[in-house]
């Protein structure tokens, strides 16, 4: 490892420790202020009304106010310094992460502050349903990560780090909170009596990479391969369920067995889904799965294939609770980078054999 | 009575199932068949335009080109039967794929803007047949299927519907060609 990343990374690895540490601390103090509301709340249905006057009498509560005055401050205190090393942190990890992948590929370009748009993340169709980063860009947030974009032989190629919000999941963090949640509810559940704005639940927060490349073979419709949960389960039944939640697509039923256990196929045309998934494609999918150790969705619309791959930290970002001197957290991240390059490798986007090579699909 | 009229409408309406499901499924074998034609229809069509364009070029092969437009011939006559058709289909798939190896051997042959583009549309036409197929594979097996399981077995045997045959490769096809240069 270089002396100048070295010293980096030590840097970064303090501030992470102060980071974790005030963060806990704030998370801690919050819970305390949580069972204190809870405690009070509920005070009433356990003791009777004398016993319940005496105990919150004038007097009993001022032999509290001092500790209590204190507490406040060091909830404060440790609220801000989370919020100062987190910031911090970040930008010692940004310099980290950018030496890194710098070094990984170098006819790639990294950009901070730059990702892929909505409407794109909208088209791929495997993390949000088609349409809605339109109809619902007031709802859903995807703030600028950043990207690492360029050309590996004749395929051009766009690996983003994602992190999705939606309105919804962002209210349902106020229902732990006495009081405000009934707030809340009446707010999630009311307000869409009285707005046309209703936001879509079936949209999910997604924390991780989407990479987006052209692919080497010319599509009309779509075709979305998502994970198989169900039919590890229930076996050759999970066809018959899985065809019932269809919106406007088919369910392919593909003969390759070992990616029917892995995958469910959905898509607009039968044979177009099998001339996209041949049986050598169908083979590297799995093979990539296998390798990356983690559910993989991939789709193909436009003369484009996305791959999304969940990632709880984020694609660009160095685990949290992970020592980043002296554990493996930045092979980890390396191994990250290089497989999601490695895809145009794996999937062998690079034959050409049936359209012309200089054909590119991006501006 | 009550009873019986419910008992007699819920069987009614599953006879209609299955007999509809029946009938879906054989319509879905009939229409990935029919796409298997188009491909062979387009794989034909490209056959003069790659013939003319290679002709000058190989001279060596030109028994296996003559070979080519003959049996394109055959395949476009009227009153040929599909099981023979599929049978000449196979056989000008093979000799096309023979077409394409050997023009390795051809440096000018390979530099022909021409060339590489029909040879482009070909290799494109062939994954697209490769995929109708499996696809014509996939709704076969999906109707046979049907019609061995029970109930819907009877309600097959009823409407006198028989196993469709999957569709193999022939044997001659799933060699790999043998080049000699």
């Amino acid at each position: 490892m270089e002396k100048s990343l070295l010293l980096l990374l030590q840097k970064a690895e303090v501030k992470r420790k102060y980071y974790r540490f005030f963060k806990l601390f704030y998370f801690f103090q919050i819970q305390i202020i949580l069972l204190i509301f809870v405690t009070i709340a509920f005070a009433p249905l356990l003791l009777d009304g004398s016993r319940l006057g005496e105990t919150f009498q004038v007097h009993n509560l001022e032999r509290y106010l001092v500790p209590h005055k204190l507490y406040w401050i060091i909830f404060f205190v440790s609220m801000f310094a989370s919020m100062y090393f987190k910031v911090r942190y970040t930008q010692l990890e940004k310099e980290v992460v950018q030496t890194i992948v710098r070094k990984i590929d170098k006819r790639l370009k990294f950009e901070n502050d730059n990702s892929i748009s909505l409407q794109e993340i909208a088209d791929s169709e495997i993390i949000l349903p088609p349409g809605k980063g339109k109809k619902h860009s007031n709802h859903i947030e995807n703030p600028p990560q950043s990207i690492l974009m360029g050309r590996i032989g004749h395929t051009t190629i766009r690996i983003g780090s994602i992190d999705l919000f939606h309105q919804r999941s962002r209210t349902t963090l106020l229902l732990v909170l006495p009081i405000i949640n009934i707030i809340a509810i009446l707010v999630i559940y009311l307000r869409p009596w009285f707005t046309s704005k209703t936001v879509d639940h079936v949209g999910k927060n997604f924390t991780g990479m989407l990479a987006v490349a052209n692919f080497n073979k010319k599509i009309h419709g779509v075709i979305v391969v998502l994970p198989d949960k169900l039919e590890k389960r229930i076996g050759y039944l999970a066809k018959s369920i899985q065809s019932l939640n269809l919106k406007n697509r088919l369910l392919i039923h593909l003969e390759n067995t070992e990616f029917e256990k892995e995958f469910v196929v959905y898509g607009t045309d039968q044979i177009e889904a099998r001339y996209i998934l041949s049986t050598a494609i169908m083979d590297r999918i799995v093979a990539l799965k296998k390798k990356m150790g983690r559910p993989i969705m991939l789709s193909f619309k436009n003369d484009k294939l996305y791959i999304a791959i969940e990632h709880p930290y984020g694609f660009f970002n160095l685990p949290e609770n992970k020592n980043l001197v002296h554990s493996n957290a930045l092979e980890l991240f390396h191994e990250n980078i290089a497989c999601a390059i490695g895809i145009v490798k794996d999937l062998d986007l690079n034959t050409r054999i049936w359209r012309k090579s200089n054909e590119t699909i991006f501006p | 009575m009550t009873y019986a009229i419910i008992i007699f409408g819920a069987l009614l309406l599953f006879t209609i199932f299955l007999f509809n499901n029946l009938i879906a499924k054989k319509n879905k074998v009939h229409e990935a068949y029919s796409s298997i034609d188009v491909m062979l229809k387009k794989r034909t069509d490209l056959i003069p335009r790659l013939v003319n364009t290679v002709k000058g070029y190989m001279e060596h092969e030109r028994a296996t080109l003559t070979e080519i437009t003959q049996l394109r011939e055959k395949v476009m006559a009227e009153n040929v039967q599909p099981t023979a058709r599929f049978n000449l289909e196979s056989q000008l798939g093979t000799l096309l794929e023979k077409v394409q190896l050997r023009s390795e051997a051809y440096p000018d042959l390979k530099s022909n803007e021409n060339f590489l583009m029909l040879q482009a549309s070909l290799n494109e036409v062939e994954e697209q047949l490769s995929a109708a197929r499996r696809a014509y594979n996939a709704a076969v097996n999906t109707f046979n299927n049907t019609l061995e399981m029970f109930p819907s077995n009877i309600m097959g045997k009823m409407m006198g519907y028989s196993q469709k045959e999957l569709f193999t490769i022939e044997t001659e096809d799933k060699e790999a060609p043998h080049i000699n240069f």
